[in-house]
């Protein structure tokens, strides 16, 4: 009996899974980014002991504090989805998935809980150096969390140190190392986590200029621009660098995605990078994905033809011949399994050899025409541009930001063009971050893991409207707790940052020239413990 | 009036690890404003998550099945969506 799974189920249960992903991709990027800020200007306050410092990490303490107390947890969801709408795909992934996320939780998890209770409650309690390192323990905490869940999903995107086990029915690690560490999932990790870092970087400068808009807390804002605005700047020229390697992966493991990015459906040598419709950068395309000017990069039509030379050397099989070894994979199972059934150990052998040869297109065998290997193109094509642009802008944004605020210039009527233009950048930071994620996760359709099982084997046999029935929930549920955390968070930027012990409300909102740095009028802490 | 040993009089002014420990959060807690808030919205997230969510939307689909089965089940599901040679 062959089993119909309709594609009213795949869509919203995809569209269930990217929902859940983006809301919470929301709060993640900005936790990884304030835990850092936060953390160099308690370390500036150690340094120094002025308390204008412990004033101003305290804000921004506050301020992650409410963001992740409602991002916290998001993503046990999706662990929900897993077992509950992808449990084909959660058994067949088998322990490559469950190790990272068992780390992520044990470790990572831990040691955000442990030392965020320091971190908050610990002020005048612990000593000095213990209240910062569990700061700096808190980010890295997160940090090390985000390092595991992109190990997941690299693995998805390109699986490696892994061996297939037709008894198991699962896929089973045999170099940890291999996953863990792998090319493409370090670079995933500095592109993903250094987005945060922009994210919260346009955060803090949006915040600061709103209260110069509004002439409140000004040398709070301009000292918070001043620290955002360097880190926004090395944040986001590592994100362009990483992005940068990151395309040249994707052209050695998934070419398809980026052929989809492109649009470009006959591919060859010395190939143009399209900016936007009609214009284009001559060979860029061929040099970010082969690092040569000449170098041939496939089309589409070139890739589900094949017979091409690909990155490895090796010739590119047609899409058609793919699925037919496909099938012969999955047929393979089927005989094995029959096999061992029937305790028949020589037709067992023979069978699991058969698979072993074609377990590399294993998931070719769940295609039903050539065509369903092509990811959404237009979508693709405009959120890639969509996060380069805005990538680019950002790196622009805050030498500019840098600059007028190292001038002084920020203080005042003057510019005011650029501190509304900073407030639009934080949803403009987030759309950036969605952008890339879709092009990561809707470029690699229709595989839920590459060329081994697309979405069509690995979706749970639902009914549909159940699918459809969680997903409004959660629309629901999202949407009151996106409320309240805006809500929460403006009511907490309106009050602005409070007055700590010793220092005297003067330094608290007065207007000073900045060139000289914020600590021209400096209250230092008696407080040595 | 007998003179008190330093030592023993650190001892009795501070607390053991346990109890400080305790106190630490127990003060921590008493003392949040914002912090509250969060508490609740986080408590309340929790449950909806995990005392409606996933109990009534997302019980695990293989649940209740032995190791063995959910291979014979998953082998199963993976063979007969194959698609058929045209």
């Amino acid at each position: 009996m062959i089993e119909q799974i309709s594609t009213s189920l795949i869509d919203w249960s995809r569209a269930q899974f990217a929902m859940t992903a983006m809301y919470h991709w929301l709060f993640v990027p900005l936790t990884l980014g304030l835990a850092m800020i936060m953390g160099i200007m308690e370390t500036i306050y150690v340094k120094t002991g002025d308390l204008f410092w412990k004033q101003t990490a305290k804000f921004w303490m506050k301020i992650f504090g409410i963001n992740f107390a409602i991002g916290v947890a998001t993503g046990l969801i999706l662990e929900f989805q897993f077992g509950t709408n992808w449990s084909n795909y959660s058994w067949f992934v088998g322990d490559i998935f469950g190790a990272p996320l068992a780390i992520e939780g044990i470790l990572a998890f831990f040691m955000e809980a442990t030392f965020i209770a320091v971190m908050f409650f610990g002020w005048n309690k612990v000593s000095k150096g213990f209240h910062l390192t569990s700061t700096w323990l808190t980010g890295i905490g997160a940090t090390i969390s985000a390092w595991w869940i992109l190990v997941a999903n690299t693995w998805m995107q390109h699986p490696v140190g892994m061996e297939f086990n037709p008894e198991t029915v699962r896929n089973e690690m045999v170099d940890f190392w291999t996953v863990a560490f792998q090319p493409m999932a370090v670079t995933k990790f500095f592109h993903s986590v250094l987005s945060g870092w922009v994210l919260g970087a346009a955060f803090v400068i949006g915040v600061s200029c709103w209260y110069l808009l509004r002439k409140r807390h000004q040398r709070f804002a301009t000292a918070s621009i001043k620290i955002a605005s360097v880190f926004g700047i090395v944040a986001a020229l590592v994100v362009a660098f990483t992005g940068d390697k990151s395309g040249y992966e994707v052209a050695q493991h998934q070419p398809m995605k980026l052929a989809a990015l492109e649009g470009l459906e006959q591919g060859g040598t010395s190939q143009g990078l399209e900016v936007v419709a009609g214009i284009k950068i001559p060979n860029m395309l061929s040099f970010l994905a082969t690092r040569t000017a000449d170098g041939y990069v496939p089309g589409i039509e070139n890739i589900l033809e094949g017979g091409y030379t690909m990155p490895d050397g090796e010739t590119a099989l047609p899409a058609e011949v793919k699925m037919a070894r496909g099938r012969i994979a999955i047929q393979a199972l089927a005989d094995f399994r029959q096999a061992q059934e029937s305790g028949d150990a020589q037709a067992a052998s023979q069978a699991r050899a058969v698979l072993d040869e074609h377990m590399p297109y294993f998931g070719y065998g769940y295609i039903e025409k050539p065509a369903d290997l092509v990811p959404h193109v237009d979508v693709l094509f405009w959120a890639f541009r969509v996060m380069v642009g805005l990538g680019l802008y950002f790196i622009a944004f805050f030498v500019v930001s840098w600059f007028l605020n190292r001038k002084g210039l920020l203080i005042g009527d003057k510019f005011r063009w650029l501190k509304i233009l900073a407030i639009v950048s934080i949803p403009l930071a987030m759309v950036a971050g969605q952008a890339g994620w879709m092009v990561a996760e809707m470029g690699r359709q229709p595989w839920a893991i590459q060329d081994l099982l697309p979405v069509n084997a690995a979706v749970s046999a639902l009914s549909p409207a159940s699918v459809k029935t969680t997903f409004f929930i959660f629309l629901a549920l999202f949407t009151i707790l996106l409320v309240a955390e805006i809500g929460i968070m403006v009511k907490a930027i309106r009050k602005g940052p409070e007055k700590v012990d010793g220092l005297s409300g003067k330094l608290l909102s007065e207007a000073m020239p900045v060139a000289g740095g914020p600590s021209s009028g400096v209250e230092r802490d008696s407080d040595n413990k | 009036m007998q003179e008190i040993d330093p030592v023993e009089a650190a001892l009795l002014r501070r607390p053991c690890v346990p109890v400080r420990i305790w106190r630490f959060y127990r003060d921590g807690f008493r003392a949040m404003t914002w912090g509250r808030t969060l508490w609740l919205v986080i408590l309340v997230k929790l449950f909806i998550m995990f005392a409606i969510l996933k109990v009534f939307f997302f019980p695990d689909f293989l649940k209740g099945k032995s190791e063995a089965e959910k291979e014979d089940f998953v082998g199963t599901e993976l063979v007969n969506r194959k698609v058929q040679a045209l």
